[in-house]
């Protein structure tokens, strides 16, 4: 059987020692190609000095160049527990882009910070990210405390500095972990050079994340694509979430209306069912009346029907957004005009300045926090509960910004 | 280290394609038969690209090298 | 004291590629070495000590005899100081013992006829250059501690390792981090000069047809590499 995986993404400030972590990872869950190791520590001693794990990564990258690279800029490790992808972020404009439109999807964060150069500018933009992202399972690691003799005190005065910050944006970090990754210490070995910490390792510590729930575990969400009229009425749609069976009480929306599953249709299949992914048919026990873009779920628990959307967009058109101007929103199988009624604030993706706030336009790259009026009710929900029916694009002809649902009436 | 996965986007008619095709073969999915003709078709390109373009590049480098005085 | 940090094929595109920041400094750009037939090291050297164009000169010792190029401190900026100190450079103190090898095993390394025999050929090569640079690099730092008024430390391992390893970015990347971390040992105002820089020839390097400079006070703009002598010796009076 497949071992559960977990997706997380590790960010800081570029100086505070993320590839020496990333190398860290890999190389004390062996989870680094035989002679690789070896061939490091060569051209390290070659050069006069101790292994640097930091160069770890560049090197699995050169291996990676040689073959055909179907990139994912992904790397992976295992222990025991489970599979680990770090996803990496080469810089700030793919990750947001990736994350926003869903092609990567980190479940969990690791904050960097220098237990020597304290919280940087830097720091608070990334985590200012986590924040905006919605990601909840977050451990912040106090990098580099070989170089401040392993001080408790130092430790205690930047984890208070960064605590205040990441509680201003509401970020409450799992745990905070003074570590070593040069030395090795606290990452997946605890350390006596600390014994004034008795919390988790950097591993022990991501082996008590949640990775994220089965779409077949969530609630039913079954979003119809269209309706046929052969000897039945066919009602098309796909599963995004949940399952779908036969005899199952079920609710449209938005209309509101219930039913009764009277069959699962699949094309020369006896089915009593379809689970999340599926794309299928289904025929009700009662006509009513039902359109694309329509979902169908249970009632015990339903998604949100509104008009007020609060967001955060990636913005991937050349042409900017220009306050008041109508495009439309696609969700699932979903299509209404809308427009932007307000845009909070609106960041630099590659820099993660701050542009503006209240601003009258969005352009090309940056990433902006609004709020969305759809021109009548849509069936959305907050993209931290069923990503599937939290994540939409805006479109003209094409797709002009992807976003993620973060607060919804 | 285990076998790891990634990602990659190809068009849904193509999908389909072979989805058809599976159905006939003794692959489970779709994915199995696109990693198995994904991975032919890259053998034979390593194969080849190693081999032709080093020797070409080293006799390259070899005139380079004594242009500018070094193999002398 | 003046420093010249002085890196034999420093290739500007990984400088700026590997965010070496103590070796790109506030200022830094490509050098013009377009009068220049080709990038030759020992051509671009004995040009940078006496500011002329020492092409013609250099290159009628012929391709072997040129290797062994030497000047005389009189024919250089050097002699501007009182008390310089000038680390194994080319044209002027090279080590001759060093260079001939590298050039010997390069020569064997195409001339082998198995995969094997040049694989083994070129790890000797390596480690031979890995080791002559541990050397430079702690005469290099033991002298930035001297009462030198000029040091100029010559790297060449950039250039040596490229030849036959450009194609592994990773290997370079070391290289260029180890010569960024020797350059933030230098505490006062220092120059980073490279004769050429390097192109990819698979897994090979060649030389690319432009240097690199830096500083930490004055952007030179696009410089020629006998420019040089005359900057520096401005920069010894305004001390």
């Amino acid at each position: 059987m497949e071992k559960e995986k977990l997706k997380f993404v590790i960010v800081g400030h570029i100086d505070h020692g993320k590839s020496t972590l990333i190398g860290r990872l890999l190389f004390d869950t062996n989870s680094i190609p035989e002679g690789k190791i070896e061939e490091i520590k060569h051209l390290c001693e070659s050069l006069g000095k101790d292994i640097e794990f930091g160069y770890i990564m560049d090197h699995l990258e050169e291996e990676r160049d040689q073959g055909i690279t179907i990139d994912t800029a992904q790397t992976f490790f295992n222990t025991k527990k489970r599979d680990y992808v770090i996803i990496d972020a080469p810089g700030h404009v793919e990750f947001l882009k990736n994350m926003i439109s869903g092609a990567s999807q980190a479940e969990a964060a690791v904050l960097i910070v220098d237990a020597e150069e304290g919280v940087k500018e830097q720091t608070k933009r990334h985590a200012y990210i986590l924040g905006m992202l919605g990601l909840a399972q977050v451990i912040v690691v106090i990098n580099k405390m070989d170089l401040v003799d392993h001080s408790q005190e130092r430790f205690e005065t930047v984890k208070k500095e960064l605590i205040q910050f990441l509680s201003e944006i509401n970020i409450k970090p799992s745990y905070i972990i003074p570590i070593s990754a040069k030395q090795g210490d606290f990452i997946a070995n605890k350390s006596l050079k600390m014994d004034w910490y008795n919390g988790l390792t950097v591993l022990e510590a991501l082996g008590t994340f949640r990775i994220k729930e089965n779409a077949n575990d969530k609630p039913l969400r079954f979003v119809i694509q269209d309706i046929y009229n052969f000897d039945k009425r066919i009602i098309a749609g796909r599963v995004e979430s949940g399952t779908i069976r036969e005899g199952d009480e079920i609710k449209v929306l938005p209309s509101g209306e219930n039913t009764r599953v009277k069959s699962v249709e699949e094309f020369l299949k006896e089915v009593t069912e379809a689970e999340a992914g599926k794309s299928t048919g289904i025929t009700t026990e009662d006509k009513l009346f039902i359109d694309r873009g329509d979902v169908i779920v249970h009632d015990s628990d339903q998604p949100v029907v509104t008009d007020l959307i609060k967001a955060n967009l990636f913005w991937m058109d050349k042409i900017p957004y220009k306050n008041g101007t109508s495009v439309w929103f696609r969700c699932a199988t979903q299509e209404v005009p809308c427009d932007i009624e307000k845009i909070n604030r609106v960041i630099n993706s590659s820099t993660l300045e701050l542009i503006a706030e209240d601003a009258l336009e969005i352009r090309n790259r940056e990433v902006a926090e609004v709020m969305i009026r759809t021109n009548k009710p849509v069936v959305v929900e907050n993209f931290n509960k069923i990503e599937e029916l939290g994540r939409f694009v805006l479109g003209k002809d094409d797709t002009i910004a992807g976003g993620i649902i973060t607060e919804l009436e | 280290m285990s076998v790891e996965y990634g990602e990659i986007k190809i068009p849904i008619d193509l999908i389909k394609k072979i989805e058809e095709r599976v159905k006939e073969t003794e692959f489970e999915s779709v994915d199995e038969y696109a990693t198995f003709v994904l991975e032919e078709v890259v053998k034979d390109d390593d194969e080849e690209i190693e081999e032709v373009f080093s020797e070409e590049d080293e006799d390259k480098v070899k005139e380079r090298l004594r242009a500018l005085g070094y193999l002398d | 004291m003046i420093v010249v940090l002085a890196i034999d094929a420093l290739e500007h595109t990984l400088v700026e590629g590997f965010n070496c920041k103590n070796l790109m400094q506030e200022f830094h750009g490509k050098t013009d070495i377009s009068e220049f037939s080709e990038p030759r090291t020992m051509v671009l050297w004995s040009s940078f000590m006496t500011g002329k164009n020492m092409e013609e000169e250099v290159m009628a010792l012929g391709d072997e005899g040129m290797w062994h190029t030497k000047f005389d401190i009189k024919n250089t900026f050097f002699d501007q100081f009182k008390d310089p100190k000038i680390i194994d450079l080319p044209g002027f103190n090279y080590i001759r013992e060093q260079h001939d090898k590298e050039r010997i095993l390069l020569k064997q390394f195409f001339d082998a006829q198995s995969e094997d025999e040049k694989k083994s050929i070129r790890t000797e090569y390596n480690n031979h250059a890995f080791e002559h640079h541990r050397k430079i690099k702690q005469e290099f730092i033991d002298a930035l501690n001297e009462d030198y008024d000029f040091l100029l430390g010559y790297f060449s391992i950039a250039d040596v390792i490229g030849h036959l390893n450009f194609g592994n970015r990773a290997m370079m990347k070391m290289i260029y981090k180890d010569m960024d971390e020797i350059a933030e040992t230098i505490k006062n105002n220092y120059i980073v000069l490279s004769d050429h820089g390097m192109d990819k020839i698979g897994m090979f390097g060649d030389h690319s047809n432009y240097g690199f400079w830096s500083s930490s006070v004055k952007d030179f703009g696009n410089p020629k590499i006998t420019d040089f002598a005359e900057i520096i010796k401005e920069n010894q009076q305004v001390k």
